[in-house]
């Protein structure tokens, strides 16, 4: 037996218990409150020590042998989330609230890349101390903004600070911006892709408050934002999601928002449109939004765009109808797909299953109240409808889908349950095998390589390593309670699995990724303690 | 036929706090940039009919055309009220922006007004009992509003744009109690802007109003007879003509008909062979013997030849204006051998007239020069039974709408036909998918529009019509369609659809774009920064 313990400071602290999905499980702080979160980065996990003001990273360097950075972070730790590509962890800190000395930090936002050891930080002063953070999916911006958990004396909840994290801080980077507000609040953002609009290429931020809906032209973040009020009436709908298309490529103007409001049947449609003559002398954009209200007939669960051969459509799944109804965004005339069963959720699978002979989307269709996935293919809005519904029984509704990375993107695993049974679906052969677990809440974590599955079940030292190919189990057992997995490159050029136990000052089992051995493993214990410089 | 039956004419209706607009007959679209033309044609001044039975035990002449409804549109603007927010929206049919004004309390029955320049509306606000003049110049709209004590159902706008009348149409409400009488009618001279309005009296019930052409006197016909407002100096009641046998009633309410100069006025009864040819100014008249049951009476776009058909007879004869009066025998009559025509349809800028008949099975439709006598008439022969015929100002094309005929063997609820009348090519029938609810023709004769479907027959679509090619191409639309329109400015056309916040489907003739809005106020709601 070859297992080797290195053990830092033996000290031990409370066991943290584990959470939910993936990105929780990659992202959340442990045991639900701040002291400590982990992310996975692209090659090391990164722990955000909370008290010691203190970000650690551990990368594994061969089969045996981690690495153990430090990167100090400002004080009032709020939220943290590593970039798009693993690389950066960018970090958002209060500083100390109230500020009594002149040494007190202020609230700031620091980029720490992980590409240099010890990694560099990148900081950006911010101005208010604020806790919200949401991160561009390209990480090009970062988003700061108020918190439910803020609470300062006075606060304005409407204001946000943009930061181009591609560019170094300076006087017109962060961008603050207070949101034109008729009684709202932020509730959820949306970065678009890259738009062809009036005026140019650009990307907006979809601000939904509570009542209205407010466009950013990330391009020119520093130009008044645009509002649209949902309702010209006294009652306001409550926008609860946004789906976003560019339509045509090379028309300028057919991209288009749509926002879902809350129980009601209405999705209302944001044609982005140039500025009419008569306004673009005093306008400041290019483009402005002409709003649409489309009825799909019962109060849509979940809403996105799709190809059909009949051009573009709107997609909303409307469970209480047990179909999916797509509208034509032009004219709003809306066509229903029964599907026999209410799917609540919709998610277009074209880019890994391909088009259909016809050029248009599939989508995929699951459901949290009905035992079944649904495949749709979008190739026939003229005559017969859809003739294409795909449907696949399960054993129980589904509770949340889980990516599988490329190559294997046409994997996805169904998690039902409470998380003792998995199904591994696959988006090509349109099957579903069945996995299972015999502890609740058992997680999975696809690796980057898409490769294997880990599964893990907070509170248990049990771990099973899954390959994709044929979805044999490989069972582990280690020595303490594993609390997160990381799959993460090795510097040696191999994969190393890392498994963080929350006990005591939280340590690590290092194991191979691809052909894991409890007897090949090392355990680096005292993570919290260690001073690593 | 220029047809102002206002039972039906301009009516356009909203549900559930959308708009209610009843551009009353000439109001409606009349000089308003190309609105006007559900009626299929049009003759002069205006009237009111139902065509008619003859004598013989066939049944009445069904009058189609001007059942449609008539959409609400200057220059390049649409007009839509919402009473239950008290705001109408004007839709920029060009460039599809969505305005948003306030009007009084209630705005419900909303009117283009011919302008030169601008682009006027005029609402009435039935809660407030007042109405409000919108007149839109350049990017500015500036808002006038008028007492209407009289209150109303329909507005009657002259050609020229300097006064409107609002009215009640008592065949427009439900159960009216038959002691209410509604003769309150309100002029509003819309060269003034100090809110001064005129309330007067007319017969009981009135059912059309109009104005002469050159703005000296506004006519009501009502049960109690013609009744005649001067304009000049402070509008007021002049005098009464009274009709048919003086007795009045809804008999003689049902086709009268007023040449443009005012000048006279001519009236046809259900099932008698008499025309009465009246003057205006002097009341007198005379009865113009035909040879039979007169089912049809339309005067020609000049107002100089009044058209009568008489379908027992296969004749129709052509009535020269003004000198009929002096002799009622200075007739013409054209016999139409082997078809059978009871009904006539007028173009607006064409001495043409289509005849034809909806009250049997029949696929002819007659074509004769209402100016010239001694032409022989035309006959184009169509594949399915007639209902109604559109045709085009200059008369180079008819829309021949057509029912599916009573042998039951075509899958098609109702069918249109496209017929290059001036060329005398071969018709292009299409079957359509629904009863047709409206349709519109542009001025220019390149396109026409015809919606289909209504609360039972729920196949909501629209037909776009080339002109020349005969193409037809089909819109579906998400709901019921109300009435359809042409914006000639911005050469686009619409049909509005029934929709809680509204909703219109406009057609760009240009690249065959077809573009919903749903919701006209939420466009108001979007705060762009400007000025900030």
């Amino acid at each position: 037996m070859t297992m080797r313990r290195i053990l830092f400071f033996p000290f031990l602290l409370p066991l943290v218990s584990g959470c939910g999905q993936r990105d929780e499980a990659w992202d959340a702080p442990l045991g639900g409150g701040p002291e400590v979160s982990v992310h996975a980065m692209s090659g090391a996990a990164a722990l955000v020590d909370v008290y010691a003001d203190r970000v650690i990273f551990a990368s594994p360097e061969t089969e045996d042998s981690l690495a153990l950075t430090q990167a100090p972070i400002d004080h009032g730790y709020a939220a943290s989330v590593p970039t798009t590509g693993g690389d950066k962890l960018v970090v958002l800190t209060r500083g100390d609230v109230p500020r009594r000395r002149a040494d007190d930090q202020g609230p700031s936002l620091t980029v720490l890349d992980t590409k240099v050891s010890p990694p560099s930080a990148t900081r950006y002063d911010l101005a208010d101390p604020l806790s919200g953070l949401a991160m561009d999916p390209r990480s090009e911006f970062a988003l700061v903004y108020p918190s439910t958990a803020d609470s300062s004396f006075v606060q304005n909840p409407n204001e946000l600070v943009l930061i181009k994290l591609t560019e170094p801080p300076s006087s017109t980077n962060p961008v603050p911006t207070t949101l034109r507000s008729f009684g709202g609040r932020p509730e959820g953002f949306t970065f678009t892709p890259d738009l062809s609009l009036p005026g140019g290429k650009s990307r907006l931020l979809v601000v939904r408050t509570d009542r209205d809906v407010a466009l950013i032209d990330l391009a020119a973040p520093e130009k008044p934002e645009i509002t649209v009020k949902l309702s010209a009436g006294v009652d306001s709908p409550h926008p609860v999601g946004v789906a976003v298309s560019d339509g045509e490529a090379d028309d300028p103007n057919d991209a288009r928002v749509a926002v879902r409001l809350e129980n009601d049947s209405s999705v209302i449609l944001l044609d982005l449109l140039p500025t009419p003559a008569d306004k673009a002398g005093t306008s400041p954009h290019a483009f402005l939004p002409a709003p649409n209200i489309i009825d799909v007939g019962g109060v849509p669960a979940d809403i996105a765009f799709g190809k059909t051969d009949g051009g573009l459509r709107m997609l909303a799944t409307v469970p209480s109808k047990s179909a999916l109804v797509l509208v034509e965004p032009a004219t709003g005339v809306a066509t229903s797909v029964a599907l026999g069963a209410p799917f609540d959720h919709l998610s277009i699978v074209t880019e890994i299953v391909g088009e259909t002979a016809k050029g248009s989307d599939v989508a995929l269709l699951w459901s949290t109240q009905s035992p079944s996935v649904a495949f749709v293919a979008l190739g026939s809005t003229v005559g017969k409808p859809y003739k294409a519904v795909e449907r696949l029984s399960l054993d129980r509704p589904i509770e949340a889908v889980i990516d599988v990375p490329a190559p294997n993107e046409n994997l996805k695993i169904l998690v039902t349950n409470g998380g003792t049974s998995f199904v591994v679906l696959n988006l090509l052969a349109r099957t579903a095998s069945p996995l299972n677990a015999n502890v609740s809440g058992t997680q999975v974590l696809p690796s980057a390589d898409g490769q294997r599955l880990w599964m893990f079940a907070p509170g248990s030292d049990a771990l099973a390593l899954v390959n994709v190919e044929n979805l044999h189990p490989q069972n582990l057992l280690l020595n303490y309670p594993v609390t997160r997995t990381f799959d993460l490159a090795r510097r040696d050029g191999g994969r190393a699995a890392l498994a963080l136990h929350g006990v005591g000052s939280m340590a690590f089992t290092l194991l191979d990724g691809k052909a894991p051995s409890v007897d090949k493993s090392t355990e680096y214990l005292g993570i919290l303690l260690g001073d690593y410089q | 036929m220029r047809r102002a039956y206002l039972a039906t004419a301009g009516v356009l209706t909203l549900a559930l706090g959308g708009l209610t607009a009843c551009g009353a007959d000439d109001a409606a679209g009349e000089g308003a940039g190309g609105g006007d033309n559900y009626t299929g044609g049009s003759g002069g001044g205006y009237a009111t009919g139902t065509g008619g039975a003859g004598g013989s035990t066939t049944p009445p002449e069904t009058e189609l055309e001007s059942s449609y409804g008539a959409p609400v549109a200057t220059g390049k603007f649409v007009w839509v009220a919402n009473p239950e927010s008290g705001r109408v929206a004007y839709i920029n049919a060009a460039t599809l922006e969505i305005n948003v004004l306030d009007a009084g309390n209630g705005p419900q029955f909303i009117a283009a007004v011919p302008d030169a320049k601008d682009d006027v509306a005029l609402v009435l606000n039935i809660l407030s009992e007042d109405a409000t003049l919108f007149r839109a110049a350049g990017s500015s709209v500036e808002a006038f509003s008028y007492p209407v004590p009289s209150n109303g159902n329909g507005w009657a706008v002259s050609s020229d744009g300097h006064f409107a009348i609002a009215w009640t149409d008592a065949r427009l409400v439900p159960n009216a109690d038959p002691i209410d009488g509604y003769q309150d009618v309100t002029v509003l001279d819309l060269t003034k802007t100090d809110g001064s309005y005129f309330p007067l009296t007319v017969g009981y019930r009135p059912s059309a109003v109009g104005f002469d052409n050159v703005g000296k006197h506004a006519f009501a016909v009502t049960q109690d007879g013609i009744t005649v407002v001067s304009l000049e100096g402070e509008p007021a009641v002049t005098k009464n003509i009274k009709l048919g046998n003086g007795l009045g009633g809804d008999a003689v309410t049902q086709d009268v008909a007023i040449t443009p100069d005012g000048t006279f006025a001519l009236l046809r009864r259900e099932g008698d062979s008499n025309v009465g040819v009246y003057s205006l100014s002097t009341g007198e008249h005379v009865d113009v013997a035909l040879s039979g049951p007169v089912t049809d009476l339309d005067l020609s776009a000049n107002g100089k030849v009044a058209v009568c058909v008489i379908r027992d007879k296969g004749e129709v004869a052509l009535l020269p204006i003004p000198d009929i009066a002096a002799d009622p025998t200075a007739f013409t009559t054209i016999t139409v051998p082997e078809v059978v025509i009871g009904s006539a349809s007028l173009p607006k800028e064409s001495s043409l007239a289509f005849l034809y008949t909806n009250a049997v099975e029949s696929s002819v439709l007659t074509v004769i020069d209402a100016n010239d006598a001694a032409k022989q008439p035309s006959f184009f022969k169509l594949w399915a039974p007639i209902q109604s015929v559109f045709p085009t100002n200059d008369a180079a094309y008819a829309l021949v709408l057509h029912t599916p005929g009573s042998g039951g063997s075509s899958q098609y609820p109702s069918a249109m036909s496209v017929l290059p009348v001036a060329t005398d090519l071969p018709a292009k029938l299409q079957g359509l998918d629904g009863a047709v609810v409206s349709v519109a023709l542009s001025p220019s004769g390149h396109r026409a529009l015809v919606a289909t479907g209504d609360a039972v027959d729920k196949a909501y679509r629209l037909y776009v019509t080339s002109m020349p090619s005969l193409d037809v191409s089909k819109v579906v639309l998400a709901s019921q369609p109300i009435s359809a329109g042409i914006v000639a400015g911005a050469d686009r056309g619409y049909v509005a659809q029934k929709h809680p916040d509204g909703r219109i489907t406009f057609v760009d003739f240009k690249t065959g774009e077809i573009r919903t809005i749903t919701g006209f106020e939420l466009g108001s709601q979007v705060v762009d920064g400007s000025g900030e």
